[in-house]
């Protein structure tokens, strides 16, 4: 997923990249809308993330000037603003949805997805790994023998692994990835995911492997013939 | 404290008061015009009975001539059912007439009529009473002439004055309370006028109130028109800061919270995790509290700025649900909307505050709830009022105590573990108050809380 960030406070913009590239996806950052326009005009993004307030001029000026340029790139406005009036204004010039800051990068990796998934899912690529193939965006997993529709957090913890493949993942690093921190968490909760994925994963030649005392790892196995 | 006395009565009280005097005085001077002027007509007639008797009293030698003018008691007869008495004494002996009419006590210098009231055989009766010294051979000789007549004539005249003036008295109080009522009605037209164009306004007209306006409100309305623009004034500020305000708070927030899930995500060490938790348990608490004091602030603003609208409840409803969905996804949480028993529904109601209102309700909901769970969002229609009802399946409130959890910063004994600032029903609650609805937080049958929002149709 190609996305472009536009925010002017460098290092927050900064930050989110950083999220996003750790999660394999590409991201430019804008800082003004006048760079933001000449990103868009130059290249395809899959999504923007546009903040309100910017330097040199407004967010909902430079969202409606996109729209009567028919340039139809989905956006998600990122405002400091509590003005809901404001953000049902945004939707109605064309913004396809909106997160308050501060956010938590999960919900909005979740909106993302939301609206590519309305947008028809144009540049969110499927993650193959031996005979499995997961969709983040459908929140499908394609085995040889079925197909499954994953729950949320099934479906984040299975993107971990698929991303880095034969890495190690102590108990607490995935905790930390799906639960929010105020949730009060069994440590023994993961083991709950992880078992509903090795039950789906039953046949593949892909394993979720303990590493007793350690934690987890998604390695290759090969089946008998 | 006492009430304050309207306008109205100030004006009226007055007024009616002048109006009963008036009445009651024009009513006992026409009564006593009339007794007088009756009383006055019997009395000269009297004084021409008896002065016409007088001149016919005529001394002999011996003997004493006195010759009645009959004209004259018929003349007094014929009024009325009157009565008419005389009595003639000569040198304080009784001569002839009604002996048993009582005689006034004269002096012998008293050569002047004089007019009393008595009580002859029961009935009230006037009299005039005459005396007179004539020299007879030498020798003085005095003769007293007295003649009466009953007052029926003068107490139906009077009767009749007194029904006529009281039908007058009346009348003329019936004629002022109308004149007064009017005088008042038009003395508060230009107040009520003033107070229709102020209250007729819409809730961000803060226009300054123009218009004819009589020269004693003119001061008001100078006053009036100040305190709009002070109103005004501040409420822009209000806003500024608030958009400025959370402008400021949030967005350095956002970045310490991406920049502490960063570094926990990257960080290897048990011990740095262990410090960045705390870290990012600390700005999740203050992005709670910030957001939470931002939208009280919201509230409280817009309560002096409302701006109702008819409003779709299920659109709005759907329209939360939906912007909160992807937060709910975080917990495998689904967000379930559905109108019980009706069709639309729409309410009076200012959106941004119906939606503050509604999102603390699902956010809760969402907070409180386990993972892999539905929350019901029910609307029910009943007689006026629609209830939005929130159902989820979270701890709930069971053994809590209730009392003053509307409070601001009050918490349910049972959320301690939980991120919370305990704005949360404070706010729901302040918006309930604005919109003239209800709250109600209750356990839910079976497991989790039920929310209940209670608002008016329209």
């Amino acid at each position: 997923m190609k996305i472009l960030i536009v925010e002017d406070t460098k290092k927050l913009a900064q930050s989110l990249a950083d999220h996003f590239d750790l999660a394999g996806h590409s991201s430019s950052i804008a800082g003004t809308v006048e760079a933001a326009n000449e990103l868009v005009l130059l290249t395809h993004y899959d999504i923007m993330l546009l903040d309100i307030m910017l330097p040199d001029g407004n967010g909902h000026t430079f969202l409606r000037s996109l729209r009567l340029q028919k340039i139809a790139v989905p956006v998600i406005v990122m405002t400091a603003r509590s003005e809901i009036s404001d953000r049902i204004d945004l939707l109605d010039i064309g913004a396809d949805d909106y997160i308050i800051k501060p956010f938590d990068i999960a919900e909005l990796e979740a909106r993302c997805r939301a609206v590519l998934r309305r947008h028809g899912g144009g540049g969110y690529t499927n993650i193959m790994l031996g005979n499995i193939e997961l969709s983040p965006l459908t929140a499908e997993l394609r085995t040889p023998a079925e197909n499954f529709k994953l729950r949320n957090r099934e479906l984040r913890l299975l993107e971990i692994f698929m991303n880095a493949p034969n890495i190690l993942f102590t108990k607490e690093q995935l905790t930390d990835r799906l639960f929010n921190i105020s949730e009060s968490v069994n440590e023994n909760t993961i083991e709950v995911y992880i078992a509903r994925i090795r039950k789906k994963l039953i046949g593949c030649n892909m394993r979720i492997e303990t590493l007793r005392g350690i934690g987890y790892r998604l390695t290759e196995t090969f089946l008998p013939k | 404290m006492r009430k304050p006395i309207s306008l109205r009565w100030r004006l009226l009280v007055p007024l009616i008061i002048t109006a009963i005097i008036t009445s009651a005085l024009l009513y006992f001077t026409m009564r006593q015009v009339t007794k007088q002027a009756v009383q006055a007509t019997q009395e000269a007639l009297l004084e021409k009975a008896v002065t016409s008797i007088l001149e016919q009293t005529r001394f002999t030698e011996n003997n004493v001539e006195i010759d009645l003018p009959y004209n004259i008691f018929t003349m007094l007869g014929a009024i009325s059912e009157d009565k008419v008495y005389y009595r003639v004494d000569l040198d304080g002996l009784f001569l002839t007439g009604y002996e048993d009419l009582r005689l006034k006590n004269l002096t012998v210098d008293n050569e002047y009529i004089f007019f009393s009231s008595t009580i002859f055989r029961g009935v009230k009766l006037r009299q005039a009473t005459v005396q007179q010294l004539f020299l007879v051979n030498g020798k003085s000789r005095l003769i007293q002439i007295t003649v009466a007549q009953t007052q029926l004539f003068q107490e139906a005249i009077l009767r009749d004055m007194s029904r006529n003036a009281g039908v007058i008295g009346i009348s003329f109080f019936g004629f002022a309370l109308l004149v007064a009522l009017l005088a008042t009605r038009s003395f508060l037209r230009p107040i009520n006028s003033l107070a229709g164009t102020v209250s007729r306004r819409g809730a961000h007209d803060l226009r300054p109130v123009k218009g004819p306006t009589p020269p004693e409100l003119m001061p008001l309305v100078l006053s009036l028109n100040g305190f709009i623009s002070r109103l005004t004034g501040t409420l822009r500020q209000t806003e500024t800061f608030i958009a400025e305000a959370a402008h400021h708070i949030r967005t350095p927030l956002s970045l310490v919270k991406s920049e502490s899930q960063l570094a926990l995500r990257k960080s290897k060490s048990s011990e740095n995790r262990k410090h960045l938790h705390n870290i990012i348990e600390s700005v999740d608490m203050s992005i709670r509290s910030a957001g939470q004091l931002l939208d009280h602030a919201l509230v409280l603003y817009r309560s002096e700025k409302i701006d109702e609208k008819r409003l779709d409840l299920a659109v709005v409803v759907q329209h939360v649900a939906d912007n909160l969905q992807p937060a709910a996804d975080l917990k495998d949480i689904i967000i379930k909307t559905e109108i019980i028993n009706t069709g639309d529904i729409f309410v009076m109601a200012d959106r941004v505050l119906l939606e503050v209102a509604l999102r603390n309700m699902l956010d809760n909901a969402i907070k409180y709830s386990n993972p892999d769970q539905l929350i019901f969002v029910k609307m029910v229609l009943d007689q006026n009022f629609v209830r939005i009802i929130v159902l989820d399946n979270g701890r709930g409130i069971k053994g809590v105590k209730t009392k003053g959890i509307h409070k601001r910063f009050k918490r349910g004994s049972n959320v301690d573990d939980v991120i919370g600032s305990g704005l949360g029903l404070a706010i729901i609650s302040e918006i309930c108050i604005i919109l003239g609805g209800s709250f109600i937080l209750k356990n839910n049958k079976g497991v989790g809380a039920c929310a209940i929002l209670q608002l008016p149709v329209c």
